[in-house]
């Protein structure tokens, strides 16, 4: 039966406790915090892909490239706050 | 506060390299990328938050995440997310299942249980009868009625 992958799957604990950050998140289902966890995978996948494609050469990506690759893309505009917040992010280039 | 809560680095880090393979990733790029989970967090939560409110519901569950990505147009997710979903059900499924059985077998012995100590004090008490007046000549009076007296105290089956 086909999974999301190896095993790197995300404490339901921890996913549970930053959605309940949001004063108006209640009560969260057993599932749900699991079902989180693997978009995140996916997530985290696509967004490496996405950077890695627009720097096939490079050996070491940085946050840079990771900003760049959500510049180039409409679908990750919701990250482009959370990017721009990070400290360091002009600053990495590969060696 | 709630700056200071993120997926736990070690399960992450692990995570980018099995991807990444032979292409490194910087701190930051990790930094980054740790930041972005975070805000997704947050995107889904409160997103299927509002959809379950809208369904009347206090819990939010699964469905609710996964309507949560079509309304947010990540799409691209829900595959993962469905199943993620289906083992959830399957699992609680099985669970259930187990214990339902358990449940049923601790009836099952229970009743069995009762019936085999019951059996092998009522086998234990005809041997010790036995004992004192079978196999003996029926001669001392006295040592048959104090073995049956001491028979019946242990026991407590006639008392």
């Amino acid at each position: 039966m086909p999974r999301g992958g190896p095993k790197p799957r995300f404490p339901a604990s921890r996913i549970k406790k930053i959605m309940q950050t949001d004063e108006d998140v209640g009560k969260v289902s057993t599932g749900t915090p699991v079902v989180i966890s693997a978009v995140l995978e996916a997530f985290i996948t696509d967004l490496l892909d996405q950077t890695t494609t627009t720097h096939p050469d490079s050996k070491t990506i940085g946050a840079s490239h990771l900003k760049e690759a959500v510049d180039a893309n409409p679908k990750f505009d919701f990250l482009k706050d959370v990017l721009s917040n990070q400290s360091g992010v002009d600053n990495q280039q590969d060696t | 506060m709630s700056d200071d809560l993120a997926l736990p680095k070690a399960a992450l880090d692990k995570l980018i390299k099995q991807h990444l393979g032979s292409v490194r990733a910087s701190s930051d790029l990790k930094t980054a990328i740790s930041a972005c989970c975070t805000e997704m967090i947050h995107m889904l939560a409160s997103q299927s938050n509002g959809i379950a409110e809208g369904k009347k519901r206090k819990i939010i569950n699964p469905e609710d995440v996964i309507q949560a990505l079509k309304e947010l147009e990540l799409e691209q997710y829900i595959p993962a997310a469905e199943a993620s979903m289906a083992q959830v059900k399957e699992a609680a499924k099985v669970q259930r299942q187990r214990r339902a059985n358990a449940t049923a077998q601790k009836k099952a012995m229970g009743t069995e249980e009762m019936r085999r100590e019951q059996e092998k004090m009522l086998a234990e008490a005809r041997q010790a009868v036995q004992a004192s007046f079978g196999n003996s000549a029926p001669a001392e009076k006295e040592e048959e009625q104090q073995a049956a007296d001491d028979f019946s105290l242990d026991t407590g089956l006639f008392g």
